[in-house]
């Protein structure tokens, strides 16, 4: 699976199945050849919805551009007024939700109209095992306070996404703080500092996280294949109810509502302003299509959400939730991410295991150096910048590599002086020089072992990750089987860290891609894109 | 559909049709109306309304009668609060309070103003949390079947800052721990807040009208309060009303609404649950929608909604009161609906200098939490968002 900015064209042209096979192919109508083309700006969790809009666009002639971002990053680039895209302007968003967008200077200005398409709250799925032994299977009430609980005092574990990457772990995030203040209204400042050392204590329990909810849930199910299993999942409620129904599991998830309340998205489709006459048209009929009844219900069977029309049902039936109220201010919401990132999650400890062999040498090394570069000084810009740089309490390990790793170096992200931690990562950098060969299993068994050594008795709250640059085949040193082999002799905690492996230059696809799927990692594609963006993207898997 | 700047399919045909039987009409009736029915020569009449009205000027029928009179009449909705200062291109406008109406006229010089229709405002719940209301004589049902909502009884309970699994009973909010407080749209922008703040200010002024110099911090500190507790506030009523609609009591326990609302969507659907109430506050205010002419089309426009009555039927089928005629009367009885086709206990909405001091002050509030004001255009598109 290689990641980024992706661009998925849906068009609903059948022309070269314009046979009695249009009817299979979902095109159920001889429609309209489409004549317009909707350029939208996505989150990925729309992604699911690419087969039903190539299906709509058969029926109402508009065709759907999607080029997919991190929610709140998209959000800020829209309430900036940034809506350059790919192939032109963006004529619309369409992420989980458009909180963040409206808590923005310039976030509500950019939105001509908005029409919620379909609905998902953030719950928690847990092992069936697990649930019983709680008491959470019998349908009882469940509130956070009882998860926080389980966390402090039964060793309850759990994935979720990184707040500063994705809506579902953002909405999460807001949603665990409002209901741990138990203030009956919106949260507030003060709240948040109040309820700090509960949410820490909440958030020591958070064992795998990830940049986005679908590969957050692909994880947890190869957790639990492995004899490596996390206790539970927060999430979609139709991300938990889908893998429930994929099979990967060995036995359905325990779909856990929070009786104080969860945070809903409500995946808005959202016109922005000053819409040219075409743009507006075409988003009424496709608009008018998605919310009809046939559609909804095809986007309930295939997608889990529960619809918003009607006359369309989700089956079997889910409860009805207590929403909590959502902050109205950007300062509260800011804060609170950011205190996440810098004082509540477990902090990160990542290996970059960088290739600096002879091919790397000139642009290709500058290239890194830039990009690690941007990681290590504070943004200055939007949230998702500033969460995606170096965080208090955080350790880097540089470990440079050709023929042989070379001496590692590793910083550690002292609170209080985080910049001067970065200043020397960043001089570290500087003085990368390139050449000799590449033996990456090699540094990957180096990196894998500094990742042991690194533990110490009392530290089991690092959230490891190893990240691998190679922009070339492997051509020095073991194999990959022999990696393989040096791994399933760490200690589990240690083999648990996934290779996050970056395409570079002329890496070898495949053997990068396996060796994702053998870590728990996986792959993203720097070929194509900046490296920047790409160590960025990664942050949010740390 | 509620998406301005699209002219019904419904209006398209008529005018096909029109134009077949022209030929025949040219005959008996002369040729001023051949030149009205051909499509062509409709007079293009721009305005902007209130949210809440976009299905109203949406429907094909409404689409169809004007054309029959000559025009095609395409609207952009925007908040009532800012709309005096968003009229570019406008033959008219029409806001949905008196307020709101006063200031387009003080701002443009206008004396005209058509008075349309109005509808009271009202409350949204759903049996079980009414059961729990009437438990505490926040609610109550009146002889005839409707019910009432003590309003100085429900600011009662939130100076204890009560939440829903307080109240009394084993209704759907036991498990509630969100405040007991009405959900409105933004005050910043809607118009249907706005007719909120002039309901509780009413109250907590000793129940009197708020007049000019008596809008204190107490007074917008305690308003605020009731919807920064919300938490972060639609933008326009239509948003809010479907929440309550699609995602039940849970999500929504008690809703600021407008009557039409209501109304319209139990007669035209999406119907609300079975268990939904309507509930008249005590006292309510009106929201009355009026139209203010820019140009002369706009006031032949303007003059058209408020005395055709087609036009008229039509925004009764919406929901709408309107002045003459039974059509209110007769659409809720035929659909047996528990409203109150008289209501006793409404006060006057304050002047529009004394209601925008209370907003800024409520707007004050929003910016000292952190939020950031909407920007004058952004405020503006708030009630067009749906």
């Amino acid at each position: 699976m290689t990641s980024g900015t992706k661009r998925g064209g849906v068009r609903g042209t059948c022309a070269s199945v314009l046979t009695a096979a249009l009817v299979a192919a979902g095109c159920s109508a001889p429609g309209p050849a489409p004549d317009v083309t909707l350029r939208v700006l996505a989150g990925s969790e729309v992604a699911d919805l690419e087969p039903l809009l190539e299906e709509a666009a058969g029926r109402t002639g508009v065709a759907v551009e999607l080029e997919y971002t991190g929610t709140l990053d998209g959000m800020a680039r829209i309430a900036a007024g940034d809506r350059g895209g790919g192939g032109g302007e963006y004529d619309a968003v369409w992420f989980a939700s458009n909180r963040y967008l409206n808590l923005h200077e310039g976030g509500r200005s950019a939105v001509h109209v908005q029409t919620p398409v379909m609905v998902s709250p953030v719950v928690l799925g847990v092992a069936a095992d697990r649930a019983e032994e709680l008491g959470w299977a019998d349908g009882g009430e469940v509130t956070w306070a009882d998860v926080h609980h389980a966390v402090a005092e039964e060793g309850f574990t759990y994935g979720m996404t990184n707040p500063g990457a994705s809506n579902s772990g953002f909405s999460a995030l807001i949603g665990v703080a409002s209901a741990m203040a138990d203030t009956g209204s919106a949260l507030r400042s003060e709240d948040v500092e109040r309820v700090g050392p509960e949410l820490a204590e909440f958030f020591s329990g958070q064992e795998v996280t990830a940049g986005s909810s679908g590969w957050l849930a692909e994880a947890f199910a190869r957790r639990s294949e492995r004899g490596r299993p996390v206790d539970g999942l927060v999430n979609y409620e139709s991300v938990i109810l889908s893998l429930n129904a994929s099979g990967a599991l060995e036995e359905p998830l325990t779909v856990v509502y929070p009786a104080d309340g969860v945070v809903t998205a409500d995946y808005p489709l959202t016109l922005l302003s000053d819409p040219s006459e075409e743009a507006l048209r075409g988003y009424e009929r496709l608009v008018e299509d998605l919310t009809s009844v046939q559609t909804q219900q095809r986007i309930a069977d295939r997608t889990r959400r529960r619809p918003v029309t009607a006359g369309a049902e989700l089956s079997p039936p889910v409860p009805p939730l207590v929403e909590l109220p959502f902050p109205t201010s950007q300062e509260v919401v800011d804060g609170l991410v950011s205190d996440y990132s810098a004082a509540l999650r477990r902090p990160a400890r990542t290996v970059y295991v960088l290739d600096v062999s002879g091919s790397m040498e000139g642009e290709r090394l500058r290239e890194l150096q830039l990009a690690l570069n941007a990681l290590t000084g504070a943004d200055g810009g939007s949230l998702t910048g500033s969460t995606q740089s170096f965080q208090e309490r955080e350790e880097v390990t540089l470990l440079p590599f050709s023929t042989t790793p070379a001496e590692p170096l590793t910083f550690v992200m002292e609170p209080g002086s985080v910049d001067e931690s970065g200043a020397d990562l960043a001089e570290a950098v500087a003085g990368l020089e390139a050449g000799g060969d590449t033996a990456a299993y090699d540094a990957l068994v180096r990196a894998y072992e500094l990742l042991e050594e690194g533990r110490t008795g009392t530290d089991g709250d690092h959230l490891m990750s190893v990240v691998l640059m190679t922009d070339g085949e492997v051509n020095g040193g073991i194999d990959l089987a022999g990696f393989g082999d040096s791994l399933s002799a760490r200690p589990d905690a240690v083999a648990e860290a996934p290779v996050f492996t970056v395409l570079f230059g002329e890496s070898d696809m495949p053997e990068m891609t396996e060796l994702a799927d053998l870590t728990g990692g996986r792959v993203f594609d720097a070929r194509e894109q900046d490296l920047e963006e790409v160590f960025r993207e990664i942050r949010g898997y740390q | 559909m509620r998406i301005p700047h699209t002219s019904g399919r419904g209006a398209f045909w008529f005018v096909v049709v029109a134009s077949a039987v022209a030929v025949v009409l040219a005959a008996a009736l002369g040729l001023v109306v051949v030149n009205r029915l051909a499509g062509g020569d409709l007079v293009l009449v721009e305005g902007v309304v209130g949210s809440e009205k976009v299905a109203l000027f949406d429907d094909e029928l409404v689409g169809e009668r004007f054309a029959e009179l000559g025009y095609e009449v395409r609207v952009r909705p925007r908040g009532s609060r800012l709309m005096a200062e968003d009229v570019d291109g406008a033959d008219f406008v029409s806001p949905g309070s008196g307020p709101a109406s006063e200031h387009v006229r003080e701002l443009h010089g206008i004396s005209t103003e058509y008075r349309l229709f109005s509808t009271p405002m009202v409350l949204l719940s759903y049996q079980p949390v009414v059961d729990a209301l009437a438990g505490v004589d926040v609610a109550g049902r009146g002889g005839d079947g409707t019910w009432s909502f003590d309003l100085a009884a429900y600011l009662e309970l939130t100076r204890e800052r009560t939440r829903w699994r307080d109240l009394p009973g084993d209704a759907v909010s036991s498990s509630n721990r969100n405040e007991v407080l009405v959900r409105t749209t933004d005050p910043r922008t809607s118009n249907s807040a706005a007719m909120h703040v002039a309901a509780l200010s009413y109250l907590l002024n000793g129940e009197e009208v708020v007049t000019p110099g008596q809008v204190d911090d107490d007074l917008t500190g305690t308003l605020a309060r009731l919807f920064l507790a919300q938490g972060q506030p639609p933008e326009s009523s239509q948003q809010p009303f479907e929440q309550f609609r699609d995602l039940g009591a849970g999500h929504t326990p008690l809703l600021w609404a407008y009557e039409s609302q209501y109304v319209d969507a139990m007669v035209n659907g999406p119907a609300l649950a079975r268990d939904a109430v309507v509930l008249y506050p005590e006292p309510t205010v009106y929201a009355v929608h009026t139209a203010v002419p820019f140009t002369e089309e706009g006031d032949a426009v303007g003059r058209l909604l408020a005395r055709d009555p087609v036009l008229q039927e039509r925004a009764a089928a919406h929901g709408f009161r309107t002045e003459g005629g039974a059509h209110f009367e007769d659409l809720v009885a035929e659909h047996g609906l528990p409203v109150r086709t008289r209501i006793a206990d409404v006060v006057n909405t304050p002047t529009y200098g004394v209601l925008e001091d209370l907003l800024a002050g409520i707007e004050d509030a929003y910016g000292d939490s952190g939020a950031r004001p909407p920007a004058p255009d952004e405020a503006a598109r708030g009630g067009g968002a749906q």
